[in-house]
C-alpha cells in the first residue's frame, strides 16, 4: 500500500539556519516541558533516522523525506494531547507514528513538523476474552497480541505488512488488508470504541467508552465517530492522534502457541491437530473466481489468500538464489491460479466435513490440492495438482520441472531432515498465513523494495477484473526494464468477512536505489489508476492523499469535497500533518506532472477480455 | 417557521399535499431520487424543513413536536433494483418493506438479516439504517451489517454514493465489471455511510443501499434451550457462537417468546405454560454442499453445550421446531407480536455485553417493581450481536391502548432508562421520546453538530433530531 503525491514544500529561504536552530530549541523546550527533555529529540543525526523511509524514493525522487522540526516520545494519552495544543499554539504541525511502515510516517515539509514517536504507549490495556476484543496502546504489534491472546482460544486480524505492524495504527489510521480477512475481517471495519487526541487537542472517547467506561461498542450514540475518521484508507494521522482502541478478536481453534522449529531465516512449524493448509490450484481466472464464491459460501476457510507465483517463492525461499531456482521450475512458475487455504477445526469430525466440502469444490471445478491431508488422500489430490499444472505447461515442461524439483526437494530434506520432507510446503504456507512473519520478504528482497496497486475492497469478480488490467500496465514497465519481472501477474490478496468483499494488489518490485525505476513506480502507480477509472475496477489502495483524491473524486461523488470539509471543521488550524489525508494547500509538484505526462503520452495497451496467461 | 398558505407550500416543495397528520406540515411523495433531489433544493431555500418516512404506520415519533416539517414520503421509491445471489448482495430502495423481501430473496437462493419478526410494512433499509438488531449474530461482521453501500441526498442538495458504489462508473458500469458494490467502507479517508446511520434522517436521506443477504439454507432446524434463569443460557450462548455453530441466536424470557409464539390471543395460556422462564433460541443449518453432515456437527455442538451447562433442549410450542422456524424467519403475522400482549408496548433498548445482562434484568424488574408496573407486562429481549461481542438488550413495556397506560408505560421507561444509564447502559440509536440523562457528552454533541453543519447547514431535515429518536 502506498501513495503517490505530496506537496513539494522547501525550507522557507527567508529563515536563516541560526533562526531555524533558534526555533527547534524554543519547540524542545515547550515539548520537553511536557514529556521530559530525555524524551525529546533534535539532534539531526537522530531526526534524520527519521526521515530515511519505505517508498520514498518515489514520493521525492530521493531516499529521503524531510527533516522533522523535533521528536518527541509521549507516555501517554495526556502527553500527546498537551503536545498537539503545543503545536496548536506554536503553528506548527504535527505527525504520530507507531511502528511505522513508509514515508507517510515521515514529515513532508521541512523543520515544521513534531513527530510524536509512540513506541513508549506499548501496552495490553485488556483482554475480554469473554467478549473477544482487546484493548491496545499504538505500540502493541499483531505479533505481541497474538502471541498474548492464542492461549485464550482468540486470534488478531494480521495486516499484510507483516506481524510487526501497530494494531492500533491499522485499525485506526491506514489500510488493513490481510491473509485471515476471510474470517477476520479488514482493520478499519476490527475497531471498536477509540480514545483519540483531535487535531486541537481534546481528548475523545468514542462510543461505549465515553458513555460507560467499557470499550465494547464505537458507534454512537446516533451517527457513528468512526466515519469521520477511518474510512477505507484512514486519516494517516492527518485528523489527530489515536492513543487507544478496542479491536475484535476472533475465536481460535488451534493451541495456545504455536510449534516452530528451524532458525532464521528457515522455519517450519508443526500444523496443529485438525488444521489442514492447501494451496488449491484451477485452471484459470474463472475457475479462480468460482473457487473462491464457493469457498467463501461454505464457510470452511480461516485462512484464503491468493499469491501468484513470484510471491509464493519468494516467501518460501530465504535469499535470492534459491528464490530463481524454485521460481524457474516450471511446474512452480506457472501455479498462476491457486488459492492458499487453510481450514482449523476444534474436532476431526469438522476438520474432515470441512476437507469433504473443499475437495467437493475443487472436485467440481477440476482443480487439486497441495494439503497435508495425509496418507493416499494426501498423494492422489496433489497428482490432481499436478494435472492441472500439466495441462497448463505441456509433457515439455513437466519431465524439466523435475530437476529443479527434486534439487528443491534435496535442500529442504537437508534442513528439516528427510521425514518431514512432505510437510514442508503445506507447513510453511500454514506458518506463513497464520502468522503472517515471513511473508514481506516476498517482496522486498528481490529488488530491495516494492510498491503496490490496484487492490481496490469490491466483489471477488471485480477484484480479478482489476488484477487482469492491472497485469497489462505492469507488463509494460516490466519491458522497460525498470521493475523487476515476477510474471506481470503477481496480484496477491484476499477475502474479508466470509468473502462478502475482497481485494487483489498488483504488486511491483523494484530497486529503489536506481532513480530511473523511482520514477518509473510513480509512473506504474499513476497508470493503475487511471485504468482503475477506465475500467470500474474501484477505488484503488493508492487512492489516498490529496493528489489522488483530486484525481478520483470527480469519478466518485466529489468525496474529495467532502474530505476538504471533514478536515476544515474537525482541523481548522492544519495542525495534523494531513500530507497523506487532506491537505488544505496541495499543489502538485513538477515531478507529478512530469510524471503524469510521460504516462497519458504513452499508455499501456489494455484488453480486458485479454485471455489468461 | 413563518406560516405559508396551502398555494405557497405547493410553490416551495413541488408535489406538497396537505396531509392528514396533525404532526406534519403537510407531505410530499417522492417517486425517484431525483424527486428527493428537487424537493430538498426547493426546500433548502425557502426555509422549508423536511423529514423522511419511509415505513408504513406507526411512523416515527422524531420531530413530532415541530409541525412545521413537511414530511417527504419515499414508501413510493420501492424497487427491489438488484438480487445478486453470485455476490450476496440486494440493492433496494427505502420503501422496499420487509414482507415484500422474503419470497423474492427465497427465489434466487438468498435471504435477508431481518430483526426480530419486524413489522411487515417496515422499510428494511429504514430498520438496517437504524442499527436495528438482527438475529443472526455470527454473520454481523460490523455493527453497520448488513448495510454495505448507500446513496444519500445531503441538505446540501448534493448527493453522496458511499463505499465502492460510489465509483468509478455507474451502477450500470460496475455490474458490467462484475462489481456488486460490495465494500462497505469509504470512498477515500472517511466512512460516509456511518454517518447516515441511527441518524433519523438528519444527515441526508438515503435513496438507496446495497445489503448484504445470507445463503438460504437447505436445511435448518430451529432450537429451544430452556432454564430456569439466564446465566446458563449466555454461557452456552458465548460457546455456540464461538464455534459458529448457529444461526439465529437470541435469548427471551417466557413472556416475550410467549408473545412471538402465539399468534392468536386465545393460545397464549397454552403456550405460556409450555414455555421455560428463560429461553435461547436458536437454529442450526447446512447450506448448499455436504448440507446434512454440516447441520448435523452443527446440532451435536448445541447438544453438548447445552448439556454442559446444565441447561435442557426443550420442544419449541405449538407446532414444534418448523413453526418456530416459519416465525423468525418472516415479518410478524397477524398482530404485530410486541402489542399482542396488552394491545400496545414501548420499547426501552441499549447495548451492553452479553455477561452483563442479567445485572440489566435484574434492574429492570427492580424498577418495574418501584414504579409500580405490572411486572407481567415486562418482557426481556436479549440479542447478542458482532458474533457475541455485544448484545442488545430489549425491555418490552406492554400497555393497553389508551393514552392514560401509554404515559405510564414511558414514565416507567424513563426510570428505567436513567437507571441503566447510570450503570452502563449504552443507548448507541435511537429511542422513541425517551430521556436518557447524559446520553450526549460534549465530545460526543461537538462531533455531530460538526457533521450535521457540514451536511446538512441550513438544517433542512428532522428538525429536533440529532441521532436521537425513532420508533419500530
Amino acid at each position: 500500500m502506498s501513495i503517490v503525491g505530496v506537496n513539494d514544500k522547501q525550507a522557507d529561504p527567508n529563515v536563516t539556519d541560526a533562526e531555524r536552530d533558534e526555533r527547534r530549541a524554543e519547540v524542545a523546550a515547550g515539548l520537553s516541558r511536557v514529556v521530559g527533555a530525555r524524551w525529546v529529540a533534535t539532534d539531526p543525526a537522530v531526526l534524520d533516522t527519521y526521515t530515511w523511509q519505505y517508498t520514498a524514493e518515489a514520493i521525492t525522487g530521493s531516499n529521503w523525506m524531510q527533516r522533522p522540526l523535533a521528536v518527541a516520545m509521549p507516555a501517554d494519552t495526556d502527553e500527546v494531547a498537551a503536545i498537539v495544543r503545543l503545536c496548536n499554539t506554536e503553528g506548527i504541525q504535527f505527525k504520530a507514528i507507531s511502528t511505522g511502515f513508509g514515508a507517510w510516517g515521515a514529515a513532508t515539509e521541512p523543520d515544521r513538523v513534531v513527530l510524536l514517536d509512540l513506541r513508549r504507549m506499548n501496552r495490553i490495556l485488556e483482554v475480554d476474552a469473554k467478549n473477544m476484543y482487546a484493548v491496545v496502546e499504538p505500540y502493541v504489534t499483531a505479533n505481541q497480541l497474538q502471541v498474548e491472546v492464542l492461549p485464550h482460544g482468540l486470534n488478531t486480524h494480521v495486516a499484510g505488512c507483516g506481524a510487526q505492524h501497530s494494531v492500533l495504527a491499522s485499525a485506526t489510521s491506514v489500510m488493513g488488508q490481510g491473509w485471515d480477512g476471510v474470517s477476520m475481517g479488514f482493520s478499519g471495519r476490527n475497531l471498536l470504541a477509540v480514545e483519540w487526541v483531535t487535531p486541537e487537542g481534546e481528548i475523545v472517547r468514542s462510543g461505549s467508552v465515553d458513555a460507560s467506561g467499557e470499550w465494547f461498542s464505537g458507534d454512537g450514540p446516533g451517527p457513528s465517530m468512526r466515519g469521520i475518521f477511518r474510512g477505507y484508507a484512514g486519516a494517516f494521522s492527518g485528523l489527530g492522534v489515536f492513543t487507544k482502541a478496542a479491536v475484535k478478536l476472533y475465536p481460535w481453534a488451534g493451541p495456545g502457541h504455536l510449534e516452530v522449529t528451524g532458525s532464521n531465516p528457515d522455519y517450519m512449524a508443526t500444523i496443529p491437530e485438525h488444521h489442514v493448509a492447501a494451496v488449491c490450484v484451477v485452471d484459470g481466472w474463472d475457475q479462480m473466481a468460482e473457487l473462491g464464491y464457493r469457498v467463501a459460501d461454505a464457510e470452511i476457510a480461516t485462512f484464503m489468500s491468493r499469491n501468484a507465483p513470484s510471491l509464493m517463492s519468494g516467501v518460501l525461499t530465504a535469499d535470492n538464489n534459491t528464490f530463481a531456482d524454485l521460481y524457474g521450475v516450471p511446474l512452480f512458475h506457472e501455479m498462476l491460479y491457486a488459492l492458499v487455504i487453510v481450514i482449523t477445526a476444534e474436532s476431526a469430525e469438522e476438520r474432515d466435513l470441512k476437507v469433504d466440502m473443499l475437495k467437493a469444490i475443487l472436485s467440481d471445478l477440476g482443480g487439486g490440492m497441495l494439503a497435508n491431508l495425509g496418507g493416499p488422500e494426501e498423494v492422489r489430490w496433489l497428482m490432481r495438482a499436478v494435472r492441472v499444472l500439466a495441462r497448463r505447461i505441456g509433457p515439455g515442461d513437466l519431465i524439466r520441472s523435475v530437476p529443479g524439483a527434486v534439487r528443491m526437494l534435496v535442500r529442504d530434506a537437508r534442513r528439516f531432515g528427510l521425514g518431514r520432507l512432505s510437510e514442508y510446503l503445506p507447513s510453511f504456507m500454514y506458518m506463513a498465513t497464520v502468522t503472517s512473519g515471513l511473508n514481506i520478504r516476498g517482496v522486498f528482497r528481490f529488488g530491495g523494495t516494492f510498491w503496490t496497486a490496484m487492490g481496490s475492497l469490491v466483489s471477488w469478480d471485480n477484484a480479478i477484473h482489476g488484477a487482469k488490467v492491472g497485469a497489462q500496465v505492469k507488463r509494460k514497465y516490466i519491458d522497460k526494464g525498470v521493475i523487476f519481472d515476477d510474471g506481470a501477474d503477481n496480484a496477491w490478496g484476499g477475502f474479508y468477512e466470509g468473502g462478502t468483499y475482497a481485494h487483489l494488489e498488483e504488486l511491483a518490485c523494484y530497486d529503489p536505489t536506481d532513480k530511473d525505476a523511482a520514477d518509473a513506480v510513480f509512473e506504474y502507480v499513476f497508470e493503475t489508476n487511471l485504468v482503475s477509472i477506465e475500467h470500474h475496477t474501484g477505488l484503488p489502495i493508492n487512492a489516498v492523499g490529496p493528489a489522488n483524491s483530486a484525481l478520483f473524486g470527480p469519478h466518485c461523488s466529489s468525496y474529495d469535497t467532502w474530505q476538504d470539509r471533514i478536515k476544515a471543521s474537525f482541523d481548522p488550524h492544519n495542525t495534523a500533518d494531513g500530507s497523506f489525508y487532506v491537505e488544505p494547500d496541495f499543489t502538485p509538484n513538477e515531478r507529478m506532472v512530469a510524471g503524469a505526462e510521460n504516462v497519458t503520452s504513452d499508455r499501456a495497451p489494455i484488453d480486458p477480455n485479454a485471455p489468461d496467461l | 417557521m413563518t406560516p405559508r398558505s396551502k398555494e405557497q407550500m405547493r410553490e416551495l416543495v413541488p408535489g406538497w399535499e396537505p396531509g392528514e397528520d396533525p404532526d406534519s406540515c403537510g407531505v410530499v411523495h417522492a417517486r425517484t431520487a431525483e424527486d428527493v433531489v428537487e424537493i430538498v433544493t426547493k426546500a433548502r431555500g425557502s426555509g422549508v424543513r423536511l423529514r423522511a418516512r419511509s415505513s408504513a404506520a406507526p411512523h416515527s415519533t422524531v420531530g413530532a413536536g415541530d409541525t412545521e416539517a413537511v414530511v417527504v414520503d419515499l414508501s413510493e421509491l420501492r424497487a427491489i433494483q438488484r438480487i445478486d445471489r453470485r455476490n450476496r448482495v440486494l440493492l433496494i430502495e427505502p420503501g422496499v418493506t420487509f414482507d415484500k423481501l422474503v419470497v423474492p430473496l427465497a427465489a434466487a437462493g438468498l435471504q435477508a438479516a431481518l430483526p426480530l419478526c419486524p413489522r411487515p410494512g417496515k422499510s428494511a433499509l429504514a430498520a438496517w439504517l437504524d442499527r436495528e438488531a438482527t438475529i443472526v449474530p455470527r454473520r454481523q461482521w460490523d455493527i453497520s451489517d448488513p448495510l454495505l453501500c448507500v446513496d444519500a441526498v445531503l441538505g446540501t442538495g448534493d448527493r453522496l454514493r458511499t463505499g465502492s458504489a460510489a465509483g468509478p462508473g455507474t451502477l450500470e458500469e460496475q455490474w458490467a465489471a462484475g462489481e456488486a458494490q460490495k465494500g462497505p467502507m469509504g470512498p477515500g479517508h472517511a466512512d460516509w455511510m456511518r454517518l447516515f446511520e441511527a441518524a433519523e434522517g438528519a444527515m441526508g436521506m438515503v435513496v438507496w443501499a446495497s445489503v448484504k443477504a445470507e445463503v438460504l439454507p437447505s436445511i435448518e432446524t430451529a432450537w429451544v434451550a430452556g432454564a430456569d434463569t439466564l446465566a446458563p443460557l449466555v454461557e452456552i450462548t458465548y460457546r455456540v457462537l464461538r464455534r459458529n455453530a448457529v444461526d439465529i441466536c437470541f435469548l427471551v424470557d417466557r413472556p416475550t417468546l410467549t408473545d412471538l409464539l402465539a399468534v392468536d390471543a386465545d393460545r397464549r395460556p397454552s403456550v405460556e405454560r409450555s414455555v421455560s422462564a428463560w429461553n435461547l433460541v436458536m437454529s442450526t443449518a447446512g447450506l448448499e454442499i455436504l448440507a446434512q453432515r454440516r447441520h448435523d456437527l452443527s446440532v451435536d455442538i448445541v447438544r453438548t453445550e447445552v448439556r454442559a451447562a446444565g441447561a435442557r433442549l426443550v420442544d419449541p410450542p405449538p407446532g414444534g421446531r418448523d413453526r418456530l422456524l416459519h416465525i423468525l424467519r418472516r415479518p410478524s403475522e397477524g398482530m404485530y407480536w410486541r402489542d399482542r400482549r396488552a394491545g400496545a408496548h414501548r420499547r426501552l433498548y441499549f447495548q451492553t455485553t452479553l455477561d452483563r445482562a442479567g445485572q440489566f434484568v435484574d434492574l429492570a424488574h427492580a424498577t418495574v417493581a418501584d414504579e409500580g408496573f405490572d411486572r407481567s407486562c415486562l418482557g426481556v429481549y436479549v440479542q447478542p450481536q458482532l458474533a457475541g461481542r455485544q448484545c442488545t438488550v430489549e425491555f418490552l413495556l406492554c400497555h393497553a391502548l389508551d393514552e392514560e397506560a401509554a404515559s405510564r408505560a414511558r414514565s416507567v421507561a424513563t426510570a428505567l432508562a436513567g437507571r441503566a444509564a447510570a450503570v452502563g447502559a449504552f443507548f448507541s440509536r435511537p429511542l422513541p421520546d425517551v430521556p436518557v440523562p447524559g446520553l450526549v457528552t460534549d465530545a460526543t454533541g461537538d462531533f455531530l453538530t460538526r457533521v450535521k453543519a457540514m451536511f446538512d447547514p441550513q438544517c433542512v431535515f428532522s428538525p429536533g433530531a440529532l441521532g436521537i429518536g425513532g420508533t419500530d
